[in-house]
């Protein structure tokens, strides 16, 4: 299994951070790399939700449905890729937030291993993903920064 | 083939339940088993409110007072249902072989009744307070104790812990006892005592239990709307046989263990090791029937189904599910040995399975009753905090 583990802290209250970053429906401003990001079922704290990415450099679009768990009472989140699975065996993503008085640390780490009928290597991905959500996690701390607060 | 373990008996004792026949038919009525509101809870201002208790003073006709006094409650409650699966298997033990019947029992907690007593005792007494039983009381392989001494069993004895899983993992290594040919018969369950101010003191911190008092605790594994774990205390214990001695004697089989196997996560995170323990399981054959570990926390029950719909991928949508822990609280060590006293011990067992909804792994409309020791292949689901897994299968 490989694990890869990304944190970020961003000056806006814990409460705010984890209501706007788990408004899915919403990732698609609040990420660059989805163009589209759809709830398909929300009850109490799981959702199912459908997630599309832009085109990459070959003009290839990727979609999958993932299962997650928004655990505010915990301040912590589940994520199960479910279908399609590929290139994965399984995928697994948990956001874990802490409060630090007006900064809110967000942890994200990501647990998975890749499907050999991929052609693709563990390394491969672990490198991949771990700079894109480098990049993606900074992006939205300055987007979170950039926004006025509730009060 | 080597020797071959089948289920010759089963007792249990739960909350509200006292004895088999109780537990069926309560299950029957779909009543919830557990209170609503924990009469000491509001008194030592704790938030947990809810729990399954067992009436102990309701077995002041089976047990001498005095014995009962000397006793942690789960060693009472462990005597009456191995003593309740003795009768169902129509065996006496004072007319076997005494080196060739075994114990091995499942306990996560320990006796904490008699433990928190003690702790009471200590603070508000000094070390007068503490009972002389005390240390003999509290320890986790004190009912394994009490049953040997009980039925002079000499046979190979242990007690295993480990959390969730520990009934599942001591009937698997009481199933090795019979086929590596050191027994005939074994006594193989669990008996847990947590709903205790002090238990569940420990127990709630766990991360799967509703500590806020403002929401309501719901413990409906595999349903969106659950939010909590919900514990019971219970004691439930299997006679496992060696397949010729039983035929030999005319007992009446209810099932034939027929795989286990137990490992555990290490470091690993994912459903990976979970997904191998059911696999090497059920060994290429789909059950027809699952008995869920159901902890009732949503990351928890997320990673359950997740395991089995990479396991059984569509054949999922034929398979029957069920929960009986829904009912009863989950009774933590003693879990799995509760769901196959239900799901194989025979009596009238009648249980309402479900489908699961393979997009979502959530259980979804009830099926009509079914009576449960039909079902030809029944997996019994187990896990505990941490990644210990272990699986069971029985057949018809």
């Amino acid at each position: 299994m490989i694990s890869i583990e990304n944190r970020v802290f961003i000056k806006k209250n814990l409460d705010e951070v984890f209501d706007i970053t788990n408004d899915i429906s919403n990732w698609k401003h609040l990420f660059t790399e989805y163009q589209d990001s759809k709830v398909l079922h929300k009850s109490g704290m799981h959702v199912t939700f459908r997630l599309t990415t832009w085109p990459n450099e070959k003009g290839e679009i990727y979609e999958w449905e993932s299962e997650r768990i928004i655990n505010k009472r915990h301040y912590l989140c589940v994520a199960l890729r479910r279908q399609p699975l590929l290139p994965f065996k399984f995928m697994k993503i948990v956001w874990e937030y802490k409060g630090h008085g007006e900064y809110t640390e967000m942890i994200w780490r990501q647990e998975f291993e890749v499907d050999e009928r991929s052609g693709y290597s563990n390394q491969y991905f672990a490198r991949k993903l771990d700079g894109q959500t480098k990049t993606q996690i900074a992006i939205i701390r300055d987007k979170l920064e950039g926004m006025e607060s509730y009060d | 083939m080597g020797r071959r373990i089948v289920i010759t008996g089963g007792g249990s004792i739960a909350p509200q339940a006292t004895g088999k026949a109780e537990l069926m038919a309560k299950l029957k009525k779909g009543q919830a088993l557990y209170r609503q509101n924990l009469e000491w809870s509001d008194k030592v201002g704790f938030p947990v409110k809810q729990g399954g208790m067992i009436d102990y003073s309701s077995l002041e006709n089976k047990f001498n007072k005095r014995f009962m006094k000397q006793c942690d409650h789960f060693s009472i409650h462990a005597l009456y249902a191995v003593d309740e699966a003795f009768r169902e298997a129509n065996i006496n033990p004072n007319q076997c072989e005494y080196n060739r019947i075994g114990i091995y029992v499942g306990n996560s907690a320990g006796g904490w009744n008699a433990a928190g007593e003690g702790l009471y005792g200590l603070k508000t007494r000094g070390k007068k307070g503490i009972s002389p039983f005390l240390a003999s009381n509290w320890f986790p392989a004190a009912p394994q104790g009490h049953i040997s001494i009980n039925y002079q069993i000499k046979g190979p004895s242990k007690t295993v812990a480990g959390d969730m899983a520990s009934s599942a993992i001591a009937i698997a290594n009481a199933c090795d006892m019979i086929k590596a040919d050191r027994a005939d018969i074994m006594i193989a369950g669990g008996s847990e005592n947590i709903v205790t101010p002090w238990g569940l003191m420990f127990y709630s911190r766990n991360g799967k239990v509703n500590m806020d008092t403002g929401v309501q605790t719901i413990y409906a594994p595999f349903s969106r709307e659950s939010n909590s774990m919900l514990f019971s205390d219970a004691a439930a214990f299997l006679i496992l046989e060696e397949r010729e001695h039983a035929k030999s004697r005319g007992a009446k089989i209810f099932g034939e263990i027929t795989g286990y196997h137990l490992n555990n996560n290490g470091k690993d995170c994912s459903t990976l090791p979970y997904q191998e323990c059911i696999r090497k399981t059920v060994e290429g054959k789909p059950p027809n029937l699952i008995y869920l570990n159901g902890v009732g926390y949503p990351e928890d029950d997320l990673y359950e189904t997740d395991a089995l719909i990479n396991v059984f991928g569509g054949e999922i949508s034929n398979m029957m599910f069920t929960c009986p822990r829904a009912i009863t609280g989950h009774t933590y060590g003693a879990a799995t040995a509760l769901d196959m006293v239900i799901g194989c011990g025979g009596g009238n067992t009648i249980i309402r399975p479900q489908r699961m909804d393979d997009s979502t792994g959530l259980l979804t409309d009830a099926l009509p009753e079914i009576d449960a020791p039909l079902r030809k292949k029944v997996l019994f689901m187990s896990r505990g905090i941490g990644g210990i897994n272990c699986c069971i299968y029985v057949e018809k």
